[in-house]
């Protein structure tokens, strides 16, 4: 009988636990799409999206939440399986949440066509994924992470256990993967804007070279010379050379993500390849200060 | 052969077990699979929808507008017919619609224009008229071209 009352108090522990976590996710959720769902560029693309872009937001953004829940979300040490079930979670998660927000605000209503719903629904439903996956991982109180079971990849704990040894020889991959999930996270809230396209237009070669310099050097900062949360996890090459490369590495990611999101959010329609050009460099001012972040702190 | 009838027979064992098997979601609780397999549900049925769209999306046929105005009443002293615009393009347009009472006097008619009237959807306005308008009716004078 003790032994059927134990085995009942641990699995009512575990599914409380994982309300626990999926309670974490949405307030994460919440937190890092709250300013995207509020931001009527980002309704309109909702509706605007032909299918296939909006299937390239679904993919993009399971492709981030694998590459994050691999190497940075809750259970590093679990197998690809374990990932795969995770991520398409926080996708579900993130379609019903902003299903929820996007309701309580009226963007969507009965009167609606179903491609309008569903392509708003969609749109604000990757952030909000990412928030959940972001959230989940890091959001959580750190005193109470030695009580947690099958959980030995968490960031701290994972830092001292010996499996640690051999995440450092995925640090370059983890720090693209982790750092894609930063600049996305910036990057998004910023791409659907009018100001990238008004920006960008007004920009000289003079400004677009400055900012890049600029993305660099910020990062370079965050990495290598402010003591951030976390930098010492950044494996750091020792001479300037390398710190360089590494550095340029980071940033031709970066502009991958913005010209990704851009293309996305339909800001490429229509303009020369200069435009574009410009547009992913101002863009990635930002999402470079994402990058870095993200892959520091994430 | 022999090999395969061997791991024929191991599988059955495991099968047998049930339980026992070290399956990767082995830790999952019942919450845990039921969030996860309604995701699944979910995701499934909007990329289905999506590549379904992606696909028929062409051979739909583009044409369009549809108007439809309903009888004024009468409110706070002014005609008001409510009307409805549906866009049966396949992008969004911008689109001016002017409704007219068929007395054919000027004063009998409204302008209103919707700014992004997303493809397949509709928006609802209402018409105000100073004097009966007898019957209106809604027409496209402009729409934008993506």
């Amino acid at each position: 009988m003790k032994s059927k009352y134990e085995e009942q108090k641990i699995m009512a522990r575990t599914v409380k636990q994982s309300a626990t976590e999926y309670a974490r996710g949405i307030a994460g959720g919440f937190l890092f799409s709250l300013p995207l769902l509020y931001t009527m560029e980002v309704w309109w693309r909702g509706f605007i999206a032909p299918p296939l872009h909006l299937i390239g937001f679904v993919a993009g953004t399971f492709v981030l939440l694998l590459g994050y829940n691999r190497y940075s979300g809750m259970r590093r040490d679990a197998t690809f399986t374990e990932v795969a079930i995770d991520s398409v979670e926080e996708l579900g998660i993130g379609l019903v949440v902003s299903t929820i927000i996007l309701l309580a605000l009226n963007r969507i209503s009965s009167g609606m066509h179903l491609d309008e719903i569903l392509g708003k629904v969609v749109i604000e439903a990757m952030s909000v994924a990412i928030g959940v996956s972001v959230g989940t991982a890091q959001l959580k109180d750190k005193r109470s992470e030695k009580d947690d079971v099958g959980m030995a990849g968490d960031s701290k704990s994972g830092a001292q256990s010996p499996e640690r040894a051999d995440a450092v020889k995925s640090v370059p991959v983890k720090q693209m993967a982790v750092g894609c999930c930063g600049a996305v996270l910036l990057g998004s809230n910023i791409a659907p804007t009018e100001e990238v396209v008004r920006i960008a237009s007004d920009a000289t070669a003079f400004h677009l070279v400055a900012l890049s310099l600029m993305s660099m050097a910020l990062m370079g900062v965050i990495y290598y010379y402010s003591n951030f949360r976390g930098a010492s996890r950044i494996a750091a090459p020792q001479n300037f050379a390398g710190k360089l490369a590494a550095l340029m590495l980071m940033y031709c990611i970066t502009l991958l993500v913005s010209g990704a999101l851009l293309f996305l959010y339909g800001q490429f329609d229509g303009l020369s390849m200069a435009a574009c050009l410009s547009e992913v460099v101002v863009l990635g001012f930002p999402a470079s200060i994402g990058t870095a972040a993200g892959s520091v702190l994430l | 052969m022999a090999a395969g009838t061997k791991f024929r027979s191991e599988n059955k064992g495991a099968a047998r077990k049930g339980k026992a098997s070290k399956s990767p979601g082995a830790q999952k609780n019942w919450l845990e699979w039921l969030v996860f397999k309604l995701s699944l549900v979910l995701i499934v049925s909007v990329l289905g929808y999506l590549i379904f769209a992606a696909i028929t999306e062409p051979r739909r046929p583009q044409y369009g507008f549809d108007v439809v105005v309903e009888p004024p009443t009468l409110l706070d002293g002014k005609y008001q017919a409510p009307f409805t615009v549906f866009n049966k393009y396949d992008t969004i347009r911008d689109v001016e619609v002017e409704i007219a009472g068929d007395a054919g006097r000027s004063s009998h008619k409204a302008k209103v224009t919707f700014d992004y009237l997303p493809r397949h959807s509709e928006r609802r306005g209402v018409a105000v008229f100073e004097q009966d308008p007898g019957r209106p009716r809604g027409r496209i004078t402009s729409f934008s071209v993506p």
